[in-house]
């Protein structure tokens, strides 16, 4: 996956905001990094030995150092904790070379849509369209000013008049994404940054709209639970034998089955290979997985519970 | 890492005969075994490594149903212990050789590992062997250097045919996009789905009209080590949508293959394919032998590379994809039962010394 990895230096870190860091990256040995397009990311190998993709927020124009932006994620796996608590100025670390599977289209007006932290590659983005003179407005979705990372940095950007902030706890400010997509000029190209729910939120107001797929780009975080306390807790109901088990807000519904000790097989635990598939027999699945189609989602009859939760306080399985 | 209380393949039963230089040697799971057959058929597997220097017996004669090293001439009986030393009047207690007990079902021969007290041939995988009554089959072997997990990866996703075997075995890109549903089985997954509507694939396009399509009904059984049993049955296209097909059957064919680690990096692969009697027709069953065997060259081909650059990159992380739910099921049963032996023999490396002097 990775052909070379690059030695690179810690010379910054910075809260960036409530519970964000900043993390600024040169190479070792001195040198310009390689160069990158705008929504690109990299690997970073950490000290505690996992390996994370963060987006490079930075401006494409600069290949002296990268700049990442990174969410401490308590109930992640360890990789954003690595990050905030482990690594410090000064620190070496190995990175991959950029890769982008975030691209900006060749042409088009952009509507950038950043959801909490998925401002990173967003951020790219604005500073690439600004220097080629290229027509955009950015729109940065957060739940209190306290958690706008690079809110600053945007207000002194020369592109400020096209940034606007909403915020979760200030309806005044709310986003009204359908009179912004009505708005939008017929060449307008949109791209999602976000949490799942907010991508899915954008997104399907845009297929509302009759949006095609080839002007709406989303780049998706690993399926893990992102937003750490907007979990909730629920129930599973085993269908053979009555059983019922709770799934803690803490906790993904395998880990409480593995707890109650029905074990169920595991592999990528980020809802992608689809390993754990369990059919489900009542209730309604909150799907946060990659694996099944939009369709397969939409029958509710199976889940993934190494991720996928429930929109109904009850969920029967057949185990 | 391997599983010690396995059966695990140690070939075709025509492959040990019954000559006097009949002295086969398989490795299987890093240790090295000697297979030959008694006077009265038996097949004896031990340890290839004589006991007093380390020679090979396979190197040795048989004598009846016994073995001769033929570096100090030390007689090790089927069972494994010695009988006579030239030149010695009592053997030492300690003067045996390790042996393996032995099954040969469905055309295999299966050799168990672990402790032999659980060699229990229920364990034995399901086959149809060549000479099952109403099958017409031909066997074949090929080794691969690659590790047997990556065998897993292979046989429990069989996206990989439309890419793979794109000259043989695919006709279209259909199988890319199967998302097949895996139930788990004690020692491993069971698959069934059916692949609709598609062109003839690429080895037997010639024999059907261009807009001729097809209906394939596959059945998998994975299990540990990495043995896969597949009835592949290739049907008329139907009009179901779901569930099995409904168009009629042109075809029907069994495919045992089993996959034995020689160690980290190697496996021996022993298969056949063929047709049930009813669905026979003639040159068939050739055409399937010889495609099966280029077919198998062609995952040779694509492992021995992706094998070579696991080497190249150790530990550089991978993706999953929605094609790795059945190798994630495999897996996950073969790591429990891999873990379950690892805290036995934890356990067993703890056992008071005395008691282990005793055993």
């Amino acid at each position: 996956m990775n052909g070379s990895w690059i030695e690179a230096r810690v010379v910054g870190k910075q809260p960036a905001a409530r519970d964000i860091t900043r993390l600024v990256l040169e190479a070792a040995g001195g040198g310009p990094l390689p160069p990158f397009a705008a929504g690109a990311h990299i690997d970073i190998e950490l000290p505690n030995g996992l390996i994370r993709q963060y987006s490079l927020c930075g401006s494409p124009a600069c290949t002296e150092r990268y700049e990442l932006g990174i969410l401490l994620e308590p109930e992640g796996r360890g990789g954003s904790r690595a990050v905030h608590e482990l690594i410090g100025e000064g620190d070496r670390v190995r990175i991959s070379p950029p890769r982008n599977l975030f691209p900006l289209a060749a042409e088009g007006h952009a509507l950038l849509l950043a959801g909490g932290i998925g401002v990173t590659p967003i951020l790219a983005m604005a500073e690439r369209l600004h220097l080629d003179g290229r027509g955009f407005a950015l729109h940065y979705c957060v739940r209190s000013a306290d958690r706008a990372a690079f809110a600053e940095r945007l207000a002194a950007a020369p592109y400020a008049d096209a940034v606007q902030l909403h915020y979760d706890d200030r309806p005044d400010t709310a986003l009204d994404m359908a009179a912004l997509l009505e708005r939008a000029p017929n060449d307008a190209h949109l791209y999602v940054c976000g949490p799942a729910g907010f991508i899915d939120f954008v997104t399907r107001s845009a297929a509302e709209r009759g949006w095609p797929d080839a002007r709406v780009h989303i780049e998706r975080f690993a399926a893990t639970p992102e937003e750490a306390g907007a979990n909730q807790p629920f129930e599973i109901e085993i269908a053979s034998s009555g059983q019922v088990i709770t799934v803690r807000a803490d906790q993904t519904a395998a880990a409480a089955l593995a707890e109650a000790g029905i074990e169920i097989p595991l592999s990528c635990e980020q809802g992608v290979c689809g390993t754990c598939l369990t059919e489900v027999a009542a209730g309604v699945p909150d799907h946060r997985d990659l694996y099944l189609s939009a369709d397969e989602h939409a029958a509710n009859d199976c889940f993934t519970p190494c991720c996928s939760r429930a929109l109904s306080a009850r969920l029967v399985l057949h185990i | 890492m391997f599983l010690k209380n396995a059966w695990y393949c140690a070939g075709w039963d025509h492959q040990v005969g019954i000559g006097r230089d009949d002295l086969v040697t398989r490795r299987i799971a890093n240790q090295s075994i000697l297979l030959y057959r008694t006077p009265e058929g038996q097949v004896v597997a031990m340890e290839d490594r004589c006991p007093h220097r380390s020679a090979p017996l396979s190197l040795g004669r048989k004598e009846g149903d016994a073995i001769r090293c033929m570096y100090h001439g030390m007689l090790f009986g089927a069972d494994g212990k010695c009988r006579h030393i030239p030149g010695m009047e009592r053997i030492p207690d300690n003067a045996r050789v390790p042996t393996m007990p032995v099954v040969e079902r469905s055309g295999w021969i299966w050799v168990w590992m672990g402790d032999p007290a659980k060699a229990d041939p229920d364990l034995i995988c399901y086959a149809i062997g060549p000479d099952e009554p109403g099958w017409v089959l031909r066997t074949n072997h090929i080794m691969i250097n690659t590790d047997y997990r990556q065998e897993i990866h292979n046989l429990a996703d069989l996206s990989h045919i439309s890419w793979v075997h794109d000259v043989t075995f695919a006709g279209s890109d259909d199988w890319g996009y199967i998302k097949p549903r895996h139930s788990m089985t004690p020692r491993g997954i069971e698959t069934r789905y059916c692949v609709r509507g598609i062109p003839a694939p690429n080895f037997v396009k010639h024999l059907f009209p261009e807009d001729a399509r097809f209906d394939i009904q596959v059945h998998v059984r994975l299990s540990v080590p990495c043995n896969f049993i597949l009835n592949f049955a290739v049907h008329e296209a139907g009009d179901a949508t779901s569930g099995p097909t409904n168009g009629r059957l042109l075809l029907d064919t069994y495919s045992s293959q089993a996959v034995t680690p020689r160690e980290e990096g190697s496996v021996d692969y022993y298969f056949s394919w063929g047709v049930s009697e009813e669905t026979n027709f003639p040159g068939i069953v050739e055409l399937m032998h010889r495609t099966n065997y280029q077919a198998f060259l062609e995952d040779k081909r694509i492992l021995e590379g992706q094998w070579q650059r696991m080497q190249e990159y150790p530990g550089a992380p991978e993706i999953d994809i929605v094609h790795d739910a059945g190798p994630g099921r495999m897996f996950w049963v073969l790591d429990k039962l891999l873990a379950e032996e690892a805290a036995e023999a934890e356990a067993q490396a703890a056992q008071p010394e005395a008691e282990v002097a005793l055993s």
